[in-house]
């Protein structure tokens, strides 16, 4: 049954098919020269006469010429293959029209369509007619002959020119333009016989040779293709297939992550619907990473809100998949979202996530970046005291692992939060061990802040009430003006924080 | 009508019929500067195209009294050229008119005149000849004398062949009259390779689903019938309703809204052939209940409506929706298409009093 949809074929099964007979052979000779002299007579006969104010065209033929002239038709690929110098140059273009005419000529109008519309893109482009030659005296045959582009007709130019299908499909290699061709057919027909399994087949495997190019602008018309005919068909497997090879070549097209996930969450619905299990966990997987790439791009674009919406999509489905990775790094990007939010208590919520998702896959590094920003997250909330236990954590996994650095660094942090509280004791401790473990890592510059900031946690102990204390370090002295000009100008590269004097 | 005796005629002097050649007896009474054989090529003259362009001619064949100064014939000759080339719009669209019509006889006057006027602005092997030749091929298949059709199509591709970037409207219409004289010939073979060359050119001239390359796709379908290759002759059918259906729709609705024409008279002509052809033949092989029929009804409707006949554009439309009701059923989105185009009919006609 024919539909009023636009061009996507319809299941023409009710159509009652036909057996076509074979074709005879073609008629072959090309006697050109001969044709062009007998031509030459009958025009040089017909201007003598039309010269004059009578014509004598009408009732009279010449015997002889009609002879000549019915029985020596050059066939037409003679015809376009006239300058032999020219198929050389224009083999290419000659390939293709010789592809659609053969299958004008074997009835396969709607393979004709699509393969000249995928072949002939800069005619498209450029708007049919432009290319034709400027004729002569200013006068345009195609203004004689040609009737006006309608604005139907203009609109679906201007569709087929902006259409899915424009990717520099003109220079496609021999061997493409046959697999096209044979492809259409074979769809055609299939068609015409109700075999929307083979539609599908024919138009997944040119769906699929596209996507290998890489074309995908040309594989999605044909991934779309077959969603169309296996909705129509209710072929839910096929129509799940398509959706997942649509998601999948709408990823790589920039920009339009939203359709991807459109055609995944299909791909999904339709797994659930038929209990396809293994259909459903391809679909999950797809769109946790769908979800997360699209959030990525909201986040570059500074779009937040939405960022949030799909993190949290990208966490359930990670969590339905059991995919602890995504789940962890879902977890991850919300919290840095609410950060920007000022949601501190969601953020907290998803770094401890974050935290106990590292530990069980042992990513100590993830445990640790984890630990860092929950020590912040409280640090600037004022609760201290989650603060510090964070930053102990993150000691006590940095020694485990024995990551000096983490620790180094943390030691730090810690001791900085204890000097601001006034625990000047602690401060000097943390301080000291970061001190020792700058000497043991052999980083100078680590070395130097740290010396600093122990002679600063030592000088605050002695100030504030405690008697001195024997030590090897010599007691503070001197201005540490200096010193602070120099951190400030960026050699704290291990340490956010600050040093406070008191 | 004023007789003429060919021996009283000036030595050197021949006047010869205005569309056989032969000699004249008999002159046009009303421009005297035409003449012709018999009564009966005088009627047809007259009836094809001298009725609207006999006093234009009197001025182009009558010889000036007094030569005037140069300039005085350089501004005759422009006035003569300027003349010609009006004449040759008229005589061609003409001619075109008649053969949408099917009136044969009377293009080829009209044709016969667009030739000669053509020859007289750009010469005897110009390629503006082309769409002369072309009218005069078509009129005489249209008559079956297709020996001449043979000849006037062979001096259009003489001329196409030696102007190499022609453009592609034009060797979309040549290869068409090749189509459809090989095709009434009974060459099928060989007109369905002139018919898709026409196809293919005509796509490259205005894309292959424009209105223009339906008669492509039409003709195809003729021969694919003709050699009972019916399969292939419904979906070359198929291809022409569809975008026949596209393009009425946007058509119908721009008239209707604003009073503009989107499609002229010749073309629509033509179409109501094909669709009318189309449908006889879906009626014939897939039977006069059938989906594939009702959409057929559907567009006819539409362009009847286009055409302004609106009783027959309502016959069609509710024959269209009887049909789907019955084959698709009512909640069927054709069925539902076909009854909103009711609708806005209805409304329409009703918003301009016709109802």
């Amino acid at each position: 049954m024919s539909s009023f949809l636009p061009p996507v074929r319809q299941n023409s099964a009710d159509r009652s098919p036909q057996r076509r007979p074979s074709r005879g052979d073609k008629n072959e000779d090309a006697h050109i020269c001969v044709r062009l002299a007998s031509l030459d007579r009958l025009g040089g006969s017909s201007s003598n006469i039309l010269s004059g104010t009578s014509l004598s065209t009408v009732g009279h033929f010449n015997d002889n010429l009609y002879a000549a002239n019915y029985t020596q038709q050059p066939s037409l690929l003679d015809t376009l293959n006239l300058n032999s110098n020219q198929s050389v140059r224009t083999g290419g273009f000659l390939k293709k029209q010789r592809l659609c005419l053969e299958m004008l000529t074997s009835g396969y109008i709607h393979s004709f369509v699509d393969f000249f519309y995928l072949t002939h893109q800069a005619e498209c482009q450029r708007g049919f007619g432009s290319s034709d030659s400027n004729p002569p005296d200013g006068t345009h045959p195609d203004a004689e002959t040609t009737p006006p582009l309608s604005p139907v007709s203009a609109e679906k130019k201007a569709e087929s020119s902006n259409s899915s299908l424009v990717n520099s499909t003109d220079n496609l290699s021999d061997a493409t333009l046959d697999i096209l061709k044979s492809n259409l057919t074979t769809a055609e027909k299939a068609m015409r016989q109700g075999d929307s399994k083979t539609v599908i087949d024919s138009y997944f495997q040119l769906a699929n040779y596209f996507q290998s190019l890489p074309n995908f602008p040309v594989a999605i018309h044909f991934y779309t293709k077959c969603l169309d005919i296996a909705q129509q068909s209710n072929d839910s497997a096929s129509e799940g297939k398509a959706n997942q090879s649509l998601g999948y070549a709408y990823e790589h097209v920039e920009g339009d992550m939203k359709n991807a996930i459109q055609h995944y969450e299909q791909f999904l619905q339709i797994a659930k619907q038929q209990n396809f299990t293994e259909d459903e966990h391809a679909a999950t997987t797809d769109l946790v990473r769908a979800y997360m790439r699209y959030a990525d791009q909201c986040h570059n674009q500074n779009q937040i809100d939405e960022e949030v919406i799909f993190l949290q999509k990208c966490l359930v489905k990670a969590q339905t998949c059991s995919n602890l990775a995504a789940e962890g790094m879902a977890n991850y990007k919300l919290s840095m979202a609410f950060k920007s939010l000022e949601k501190n208590d969601l953020l907290v919520v998803h770094l401890r996530n974050y935290q106990r998702i590292s530990r069980q896959l042992g990513d100590t590094e993830g445990e640790g970046t984890a630990s860092a920003a929950l020590a912040d997250a409280f640090k600037s909330t004022g609760d201290m005291t989650s603060s510090i236990q964070a930053l102990q954590e993150n000691i006590a996994m940095a020694e485990r692992t024995k990551q000096d650095r983490v620790r180094a660094e943390t030691c730090c942090h810690l001791g900085i939060i204890y000097n601001k509280q006034g625990d000047f004791l602690s401060a000097k401790k943390y301080f000291e061990l970061c001190f020792e473990l700058a000497r043991t890592m052999g980083d100078r510059k680590l070395l130097d802040y740290s010396r600093v900031l122990v002679g600063i946690a030592r000088g605050n102990s002695i100030m504030h009430s405690e008697p001195p204390q024997r030590s090897s370090t010599p007691p503070f002295q001197g201005n540490t003006d200096g010193v602070r000009d120099n951190i400030a100008k960026g050699e704290r590269d291990c340490i956010g924080g600050e040093a406070d004097c008191a | 009508m004023p007789a003429i005796n060919p021996l009283s005629n000036p030595k050197s002097i021949k006047l010869n019929c205005e569309l056989c050649g032969k000699v004249a007896y008999i002159q046009c009474q009303f421009c005297r500067v035409t003449y012709y054989c018999s009564k009966e090529h005088q009627t047809t003259d007259w009836n094809g195209i001298h009725v609207k362009i006999c006093q234009l001619l009197v001025p182009l064949r009558t010889q000036a009294k007094l030569l005037g100064s140069e300039e005085e014939r350089r501004n005759k000759e422009k006035d003569i050229r300027r003349n010609q080339k009006a004449l040759l719009e008229m005589t061609r669209t003409e001619a075109q008119k008649h053969l949408h019509e099917s009136n044969f006889e009377l293009a080829i006057p009209a044709a016969l005149q667009s030739l000669r006027f053509s020859m007289d602005l750009n010469g005897s092997s110009s390629i503006d000849l082309v769409p002369s030749y072309l009218l005069l091929g078509e009129a005489s298949i249209g008559l079956n004398r297709y020996p001449q059709a043979e000849e006037y199509l062979s001096l259009a591709k003489y001329a196409v062949l030696k102007k190499p970037d022609c453009s592609h409207a034009m060797r979309s219409q040549l290869h068409r009259n090749f189509g459809k004289l090989y095709a009434s010939l009974g060459k099928y073979d060989e007109a369905l390779e002139q018919l898709a060359a026409d196809i293919y050119y005509s796509s490259l001239a205005m894309g292959p689903e424009h209105e223009g390359t339906t008669g492509g796709y039409y003709h195809m379908g003729n021969v694919f019938v003709a050699q009972e290759q019916y399969e292939s002759a419904l979906a070359m059918y198929e291809k022409v309703v569809e975008i026949w259906y596209m393009t009425l729709n946007e058509a119908v609705r721009t008239l209707e809204d604003t009073n503009v024409e989107l499609i002229d008279e010749a073309v629509t002509a033509e179409s109501l052939q094909m669709l009318q052809r189309i449908l006889k033949i879906r009626e014939e092989h897939l039977g006069v209940i059938h989906t594939a029929t009702a959409e057929c009804h559907h567009i006819l409707g539409l362009l009847y409506r286009y055409m302004r006949n609106y009783e027959k554009a309502r016959e069609h439309t509710v024959k269209a929706l009887e049909l789907f009701t019955e084959t698709a059923g009512l909640d069927h989105p054709s069925r539902q298409i076909v009854q909103q185009s009711l609708n806005y009919f209805d409304q329409f006609q009703e918003h301009n009093g016709y109802l």
